[in-house]
């Protein structure tokens, strides 16, 4: 084919493709749009899948069989973690405005030095990622150029500017550094890009169906037919299981794991892109089923260019090969745009966030440190990002040019696996682990990639002839235990190898870093933010710990310089409403507020650059690890305060409710005590008439002897009746009020209850009222605490009634008393007059009497069972009646039994006391 | 003789009273309570009711508004002997058409002179 009808269609679809990310972002506030963003986002993803995918899964499952599974099936495994890890890292890094692993990391364990650490080994792992897809397109050109001639090496451009992936690189730069860099905000929605990313993605799975299909279908008959002519050429790889490795396989599965997570790439489109959590559960089966389809045909592709295609075919280029060598041009081209689409997302999304890791990370910093205003200010910062953009397509190019040519496309991307799987213990640290720190990072990172180099990447530069082969034959110096393909002598591929020893060195170096070194403050506070982010969310400007002076005039100048005026601004109205608090304009800010700029400035320059920036202002102090602590008690307080806070309003207008209540109450009572005094002041009036109209009449009138004597006597009467109701009144009163102390001494109540029944004992006769009495056999030993005279009036009172109401005729009272394990039982049941059942509940209210249709007047002052109920209860007692009118009434009092162990209790802290 | 009906709950409130104006020239009547009363004023029509107020069951507002409603009753004076000492209580009583409120402990003296005026 003519090379310049491949370049035209090369560029037509970049056209395309720039088109869909234009249209999408000028759509921008089109709400129509946002619904697609689920889908945007869980077909952004496969950005995973790149030409390495699309030309290299046939190539290594023709070379090793099942193995070019693991690569996805790793991702697969990966879903369950969705919501546990990437939903976790979505939500930090939005509230930390944090849109790189460098960013992520650094901020979490407080160093700057750490960030370009990190940065720097990214870039070093990933820039031969990028340069191999570089290789993918370019040996496809030449491919697709060359129909088939099989030789790619021969046919690679000779000057740079005769090679097509030097132009591709341009492009590509231009489209990120006009498009996507053209906005200041790192961490803001790129839906065009997002819209790009999957447009691609879209585009390479059709295309690799097409081929699959073109392969199964046309050139086989379907799937049967493909494995049974594989049997009879017997090309066992498929077949045979004893090729799968268990612990190869689950180093693998790890690799891809932590590298869907982890590459730079994929975290751009899911952490940094994610513009909402629930984004997640689409993609969770949406990628699954992405990736099971474009790996549907990746076997029989393999075994059908294995089968038609000469042995000196490369299988990396079998997908363009098999329609290219049929004739079939058209779907030649589509699978090469396929090819190309997967290439060009991968180097979009990774020189985004390579250039913003570097551009942050690396620039900036280093141009910040020096606090010169001029060059704190938004044009350098996009400008070094640009800078950025353009040095990583540069190393990219040229690794690519005069690296990578000597390497196979598989090998490179597994070995930029395994380097991302070194960040793996970091990031879980950082996630669900308070005590990781700075040092364990660091050791870690610095010896898993030494290991990583020297077994990894060592034998790849042997093998292009660098270093002498005896290094892998026979091991350095001739010390075979240090044989970087086979350290300890651990026998495996070499990829297996790479990272089992890496990763074991690189956790051990994390472990004692972190066990043995100690953590310093705000690496803690970031800990604590980071761990429990869920709940710190919404309030993390008041957890994160600062100490300093910083005016706010300088804060202000430079976050204009950078945010620009108007975005400043608003960013300040913002804070207002969120915190309700104004800032001093000609003071000092607090910390808070300096939190809230070092985000805001975090999501254009990255958290390094912006403390940098912070740190250059003010005057800060360390901060104690005990202080952190502190400080985040307080305040996860202060949040467990707001969050109360509705409960406490809603408990404080039950409460206004029951001080209503109250008050009605108290009303109540004061009515009661009103109606108190005036029935007294009534019943007291009645015997003083009774008995002023005698002395009266006595005075007035003659009178017989008799009379005389008889007036005296009822004035006699009178009088005792006057003195025993007031008597009766002050005693209530008393014992209601609760003055009066109760002698409590140790008393016998059968003791007590024969007294009483003794003291009534001729009234009982007069009134011919029988008395029976039933006891139990234990109450002799029984003893109760008490006031022998109240309990001694609470008795006779009941005793005296029963007398008073007594029936003329057979009338009878029992009193019973029981000892029911603590509780001694005293019941008294008569068969007198009895109670009526509308007044059984008034019964113990004072001067309730219960008047009855006989024209009696009743006999009491109305005290007596009021005067009862309140001593029994001082004694810690209950009292109950039940009655029936005419039937008589049972009143049953229960009182606590004092024991024995009590008294020795007792004695025992008097001899302590003494 | 007049005809006078005391009316009170109170046993030896009745019985001086009834030494009283047996004394002061009447012919007294006892009730010890409102529905007595009634009995007793609609078998004797009685010139004077003496009426307690606090009494069971019919209480001597109830009866002193018996009377007042009867026409039969017209001459009936009512003279209240009360505890309850409010105004409001003196008020209730003469709205209801008594003639007089006399508050215990009252003086038997100023009772009966005022009873005897009202008989005459």
């Amino acid at each position: 084919m003519s090379p310049t009808v491949i370049i035209l269609i090369a560029i037509a679809y970049l056209a395309i493709l720039f088109g869909v990310a234009f249209y999408v972002e000028r759509r921008r506030g089109d709400k129509l749009l946002s619904r697609w963003d689920k889908w945007l986002y869980a077909l952004a993803l496969p950005v995973y899948c790149t030409a390495w995918t699309f030309y290299g899964s046939v190539g290594k499952a023709t070379v090793d069989g099942w193995d070019f599974l693991t690569i996805y099936l790793g991702p697969l495994l990966a879903m369950p973690l969705l919501w546990l890890v990437v939903r976790k890292l979505i939500r930090i890094c939005q509230v930390q405005r944090i849109s790189t692993l460098p960013d992520f990391i650094s901020t979490r364990f407080d160093n700057i030095s750490l960030s370009v650490l990190t940065t720097i080994l990214i870039v070093i792992g990933i820039i031969p990622y990028i340069s191999i897809q570089l290789k993918a397109v370019s040996q496809s050109f030449d491919f697709m150029v060359n129909t088939g001639s099989l030789s790619s090496e021969s046919l690679q451009g000779n000057y740079i500017f005769t090679d097509n992936a030097f132009y591709l690189s341009i492009i590509l730069a231009v489209f990120i550094i006009f498009f996507v860099f053209r906005t200041l905000e790192t961490t803001g929605k790129h839906r065009g890009l997002m819209a790009a990313i999957a447009f691609d993605a879209v585009i390479k799975l059709v295309a690799f169906l097409a081929v699959g299909v073109f392969v199964t279908y046309f050139l086989f008959d379907g799937f049967k037919d493909i494995f049974e002519k594989v049997d009879a050429a017997s090309l066992t790889q498929f077949t045979n299981s004893e090729s799968i490795d268990g612990l190869e396989w689950f180093l693998l599965m790890l690799l891809s794991m932590s590298a869907f997570i982890l590459l730079p790439r994929q975290f751009q489109v899911m952490v940094t892109e994610n513009s909402n959590e629930q984004h997640l559960k689409t993609a969770g089966w949406v990628f699954p089923l992405y990736l099971l389809l474009i790996n549907l045909f990746v076997v029989p592709v393999a075994l059908g260019g294995k089968l038609l295609l000469s042995s000196n075919v490369d299988p990396d280029a079998y997908v363009l090969a098999l329609p290219l060598l049929n004739d079939a041009n058209l779907l030649a081209i589509v699978t090469f745009i396929g090819g190309f689409s997967a290439a060009t997302a991968m180097i979009i999304v990774s020189t985004i966030s390579l250039s913003l890791m570097l551009s942050n990370n690396v620039f900036l910093p280093a141009l910040f440190k020096g606090g010169k205003e001029k060059i704190q200010s938004s044009v350098v910062a996009v400008r070094s990002r640009k800078v950025a953009v353009v040095v990583i397509m540069l190393l990219a190019y040229f690794y690519y040019r005069y690296v990578a040519e000597l390497f196979p496309l598989v090998s490179i991307g597994l070995i930029s696996f395994a380097a991302i799987i070194q960040f793996m213990p970091s990031v879980l640290g950082a996630l669900f682990w308070k005590d990781a720190n700075k040092y364990g990072v660091t050791w870690g990172l610095i010896a898993g990639f030494a290991v990583w180099f020297y077994t990894l990447v060592i034998p790849t530069i042997v093998e292009i002839g660098l270093l002498p082969q005896s290094l892998l034959a026979e091991g350095p110096l001739g010390i075979s235990w240090l044989n970087p393909q086979s350290l300890f002598g651990m026998e495996m591929p070499i990829v297996a190898h790479g990272t089992f020893w890496s990763l074991i060195f690189n956790l051990i170096g994390y472990f004692s870093g972190s066990l043995f070194m100690p953590q310093s403050g705000k690496e803690r506070n970031m800990a604590e933010l980071y761990v429990d982010i869920y709940s710190h969310s919404a309030f993390s400007d008041e957890k994160v710990i600062w100490k300093g002076e910083l005016v706010y005039k300088d804060l202000l100048r430079v976050s204009e310089n950078l945010l620009g005026e108007t975005k400043s601004k608003e960013a300040l109205k913002h804070y207002k409403k969120q915190f309700g608090k104004p800032v001093d304009e000609h003071g000092q800010v607090d910390a808070r507020f300096v939190n809230y700029t070092q985000r805001l400035l975090s999501g254009v320059v990255g958290s390094v650059s912006s403390k940098i920036l912070i740190s250059s202002l003010a005057n800060e102090e360390e901060i104690e690890l005990k202080e952190v602590v502190q400080v985040l008690k307080e305040t996860s307080e202060t949040t467990k305060l707001n969050s109360q806070l509705r409960l406490q309003s809603l408990e404080l207008k039950r409460k206004s409710q029951e001080l209503a209540k109250v008050n009605e109450r108290l009303k109540g009572i004061d009515k009661e005590k009103d109606d108190f005094i005036s029935t007294v002041t009534h019943e007291l009036r009645s015997p003083l008439t009774a008995i002023k109209a005698f002395v009266e009449i006595l005075h007035d009138h003659d009178t017989t002897e008799e009379e005389r004597a008889d007036f005296l006597k009822t004035i006699n009467v009178e009088i005792d009746r006057m003195s025993r109701l007031i008597d009766q009144v002050l005693d209530l009163e008393k014992l209601e009020a609760g003055v009066i102390t109760i002698a409590k001494r140790k008393l016998s109540p059968l003791k007590v209850i024969e007294e009483c029944v003794t003291s009534m004992a001729p009234l009982m006769k007069t009134r011919q009222v029988a008395f029976h009495k039933v006891y139990d056999k234990s109450l002799a030993q029984e003893l109760i605490k008490g006031d022998e005279d109240r309990l001694k009036q609470a008795f006779i009172n009941l005793i005296s009634n029963a007398v008073k109401y007594a029936k003329e005729e057979e009338a009878f009272l029992r009193i019973q008393a029981l000892v029911d394990n603590n509780e001694l039982e005293i019941t008294m049941v008569d068969n007198g007059r009895g109670i009526k059942s509308e007044n059984i509940d008034r019964i113990f209210d004072k001067f309730f009497q219960a008047r009855d249709q006989t024209r009696k007047k009743p006999k009491g002052t109305g005290l007596g069972l009021p005067i009862t109920k309140s001593i029994v209860e001082l004694h810690g007692g209950s009292i109950q009646v039940e009655s029936e009118w005419m039937k008589g009434a049972r009143f049953t009092i229960r009182l606590p039994i004092y024991k024995e162990k009590d008294v020795l209790a007792l004695d025992k802290e008097g001899e302590n006391n003494a | 003789m007049h005809k006078i009906l005391i009316v009170d709950d109170e046993p030896n409130i009745l019985i001086s009273l009834e030494f009283l104006l047996t004394k002061g020239g009447f012919n007294v009547f006892v009730a010890r309570d409102g529905a007595e009363a009634i009995d007793i004023i609609n078998e004797e029509h009685p010139q004077i009711v003496v009426l307690d107020i606090m009494m069971p069951n019919v209480d001597g507002y109830e009866v002193c508004q018996y009377i007042k409603n009867d026409d039969d009753l017209k001459e009936t004076k009512v003279v209240f002997l009360s505890a309850k000492t409010k105004d409001e209580d003196i008020e209730k009583g003469y709205a209801l058409g008594a003639d007089l409120y006399l508050k215990k402990p009252f003086s038997t003296r100023a009772l009966l002179k005022k009873v005897q005026e009202m008989a005459s």
